[in-house]
Order: structure tokens, then C-alpha cells, then sequence
């Protein structure tokens, strides 16, 4: 006997369905199914809804904040790391500096000490200068100079006497321009000197703040042994210590005895000397700016004069001629 | 005074005279002060240290234009001097001592033209 799996029709006739109810079955399936496609349809209609949206606002997001990076790179890290690496040229061209500054220490300290001779020398030279247009103001003043023409008690009047009393005045100007350079010179190499001291100076400290802890190292290494001194470093050494070598001990008491804070007092040293390092450069520049002053200073010269007042040049100023006849005169003036 | 008087010139060579010699009493004196300047130091021993490079340029030109200044101003007022003395051989009549003297004088004028 053969038994056969019914067919899907047959097993439904067999369960009393019949023919009609079987096509309205399969009607409500198929509508089922329908309506199944349909909201899955739409479910993943609504889910690609929300997957758009989703990377629509994700990539708004990530552009936002792009933008954002990029401002803040652009206005704040950018500039910070363009300060930082200002700063550390600087920091570089400072120590360079402080390095020569060692290294030219005979010929700059000579230079000091040439500065100071010369900020002397500039004050007696101001004090010749002066001395010599109050000479020339006192005698003009005396003798009636400083009056013109008839107006003047003097007996020497007239076009001659007249360009005289015009062009005097501007020698004493020249002298007063003498004593000016020599007062201005010798206080700028005044403001120099003190720059160039207060560098060498901070080096000084930094010297003897080495010289105090060589001495320390030398005292407590070779007469007081097996000591570790120092400001405020570690406390004496033993010969022996359990699980290090006697090597180790050895060097460890050839060491420094510089404590730490003979090492604090040494880096703020250091810091002073880059302090005075900085502060030469600034007075340096300062100084240059005002002797670039002094430099173009013309007073009381015309555009004719070169560095001194010409009265000689000036062709209304008094002057020998020759006249037709073969005599000596002396011309000025409208008279020339 | 005891001056002179010609036409609307009067002249006191006395007077004259006195001015010419402040004019060549003070002007070896600006030739001191270029020698103080020149004996000074600084320029030499700048030349091998870079303490102060800014400065000391500009130090340098100071110093030469302090120079020229004072060895202009020595031979200008020593030849202002010249002027009043040869005005005062003029004024006296002395004829051939005044054109010995303009002469002397208007070759002093070109010299200052070749100064530093």
C-alpha cells in the first residue's frame, strides 16, 4: 500500500472545505499578502525617510563642526602655534645671544668700559661747547651786536655792519647744536652703559651662584667624606648601602652637592640674565631710534650749509670786491 | 667811539677789529673740541662686538657729523674773522694789504667748499 501526501486541494476537500470557500480563502490571502507589501512598502519607504534624514542631519553635523574646527584652527590654534613659534625663535635668538655675550665677554666688556670714557669725554666736550657760544653770545651782547642798525649804540652801522648783525646769531646756534649732540651723546651711552652693566652684572651672579657650588662640592667631596651637603638636597651618604654596588656609592659621592635649591637659584639667575639680554636689545633699538634724531638734526642751518652755518656762502653777507677802478670794497646787502 | 663816517656807512675800526679777533680767538677752540671728539673710543672697540649693533651705527655717524661740524666750524669762523679783517684794511685805506687780504680770503671761501 502506497500512501500519497493529498494535494493542498484534496486535503482541503478531505477538511470539508469546498471549492468556493477555498477561492474566497485564497482572495483573503492574497489581499492579506497585499496589504503585507504595502506596509512593508511603506514601512521601508518610512525607514529610508528617516535613514535620509538621519544622514542628511550627520553630514549637517559633521559640516558644522568641520566649520567649526576649521574657525577655531584658523582663529585660535593657528595663531597660537604662529605665536609659539615666534616665541621660540626668539627664545632661540635670545640664548644665541646670551651665548655670544660669552663668548665676545673681553671685547664687550671693553666696549663698557670705552662707553663710559666716552660719556666723560662727550661731558667735557659739552662743557667747551657751551663755554664757547656764550663766549661769542657775551661779546656780541656787549658791543651792541644784538641790535640793528641805527638802533644800536655801536659806531659801526650800515649794510656791511647790518648782514653782520644778521648771521651771528646762527654760529651761536651752531655751538648750542655742539652742546645739544655732546648732552644727547652722552646720555644715550649713559642709557648703553647701564643696559650693558645690568647684563653683565646677571652674568656675574650667574658665576659666582657656579663658584658657591663648586666650593660646596669641593668642601663637603674632599674634606668632609661620605657627606652630600647642599641647600637642600639629599642628607650624607653612607659607604655602604645594601643592594647597590660599591661603584655606585663611589660616584654617587663624586657627584654634585648642588641641591635643589642652589639649582633654583642658579635657573632664576639664568632668567635674569635673559631678562637683561632682552632688555639691552630693547634700549639698543630705543637708542638707535633716538640718535637717528640727533643724526638729522639741522638746526639753525640753511639747505646750503653743510654741517656748520656758511655766512660766507650767503651773497648778502659783508664781503670783499674788487671794483672797475681796481679798489677794495666791501659789499653787502642789496649793495652787492 | 671815535668812529668814521661815509655817507650812511660810519665805522669804528676799533670796534671792527675786536670782533675779527673773537672770531679768530674762538675758532681753534672748536678745533680742541674735534680733537676730544676724535680721541674718543667707542668706534674703535665697536668693531668687534655686537652688544649694541643698532646703536653704535648710528653712533658712528654722529660722531663723524660731529667732526665736520666742528672742522667746518673752525675754518668758517676763522674766516668770518678774515672777513672783518680785511674790512678793517679796507675801511683804513690800506690798499694793497686789502687785496693781499681778499685775495687770501676768496681762497679760504673756495677751501670750505672741499671740506669734509
Amino acid at each position: 500500500m502506497t500512501d500519497q501526501m493529498p494535494t493542498p486541494a484534496e486535503y482541503l476537500a478531505q477538511a470539508g472545505f469546498s471549492a468556493t470557500t477555498l477561492a474566497d480563502l485564497q482572495q483573503k490571502v492574497e489581499e492579506a499578502a497585499a496589504k503585507i507589501r504595502h506596509g512593508l512598502a511603506k514601512a521601508g519607504q518610512q525607514i529610508q525617510g528617516w535613514y535620509n534624514a538621519l544622514v542628511k542631519a550627520l553630514t549637517e553635523w559633521v559640516n558644522d563642526m568641520w566649520t567649526r574646527i576649521q574657525s577655531f584652527w584658523d582663529s585660535s590654534i593657528q595663531p597660537w602655534i604662529e605665536e609659539v613659534k615666534k616665541i621660540w625663535n626668539l627664545v632661540v635668538e635670545l640664548v644665541r645671544k646670551c651665548i655670544n655675550d660669552l663668548r665676545n665677554f673681553r671685547a664687550n666688556v671693553q666696549l663698557l668700559i670705552n662707553i663710559h670714557a666716552d660719556m666723560l669725554s662727550w661731558i667735557e666736550v659739552g662743557q667747551v661747547a657751551q663755554q664757547w657760544y656764550q663766549d661769542v653770545e657775551r661779546f656780541h651782547i656787549d658791543n651792541g651786536y644784538n641790535m640793528v642798525g641805527l638802533s644800536s649804540s655801536r659806531t659801526w652801522v650800515g649794510p656791511a655792519a647790518d648782514s653782520y648783525v644778521s648771521l651771528w646769531p646762527y654760529q651761536v646756534r651752531a655751538g648750542q647744536r655742539l652742546l645739544k649732540l655732546a648732552e644727547q651723546n652722552s646720555a644715550n651711552l649713559g642709557h648703553l652703559l647701564t643696559a650693558g652693566a645690568a647684563l653683565y652684572v646677571a652674568w656675574g651672579m650667574v658665576f659666582l651662584q657656579l663658584l658657591a657650588i663648586l666650593a660646596t662640592d669641593i668642601v663637603l667631596g674632599r674634606w668632609l667624606p661620605g657627606s652630600r651637603g647642599g641647600g637642600g638636597g639629599g642628607g650624607p651618604i653612607p659607604d655602604a648601602i645594601e643592594g647597590l654596588s660599591s661603584d655606585g656609592i663611589a660616584a654617587a659621592k663624586r657627584g654634585s652637592s648642588a641641591g635643589a635649591g642652589d639649582v633654583r637659584t642658579l635657573m632664576r639667575l639664568l632668567a635674569t640674565v635673559a631678562v637683561a639680554r632682552v632688555v639691552v636689545q630693547k634700549v639698543d633699538e630705543q637708542t638707535a631710534a633716538a640718535m637717528q634724531t640727533l643724526v638729522a638734526n639741522r638746526d639753525g642751518m640753511g639747505s646750503g650749509d653743510r654741517n656748520w652755518p656758511n655766512p660766507l656762502a650767503v651773497k648778502e653777507f659783508m664781503h670783499p670786491t674788487i671794483d672797475p677802478n681796481g679798489r677794495v670794497r666791501i659789499v653787502a646787502g642789496r649793495y652787492t | 667811539m671815535g668812529g668814521r663816517t661815509s655817507g650812511a656807512i660810519s665805522y669804528s675800526l676799533a670796534e671792527i677789529r675786536a670782533a675779527a679777533g673773537m672770531w679768530h680767538r674762538v675758532s681753534p677752540q672748536l678745533t680742541q673740541i674735534d680733537a676730544m671728539v676724535q680721541g674718543m673710543s667707542v668706534r674703535s672697540a665697536a668693531a668687534s662686538t655686537d652688544l649694541f649693533p643698532s646703536s653704535i651705527v648710528k653712533y658712528a655717524a654722529i660722531v663723524a657729523n660731529f667732526d665736520a661740524s666742528c672742522q667746518e666750524g673752525a675754518a668758517i669762523t676763522d674766516a668770518i674773522g678774515d672777513t672783518l679783517d680785511t674790512a678793517v684794511l679796507v675801511y683804513s685805506h690800506s690798499e694793497q694789504a686789502a687785496k693781499a687780504a681778499a685775495g687770501r680770503l676768496a681762497q679760504k671761501i673756495r677751501d670750505l667748499g672741499r671740506l669734509p
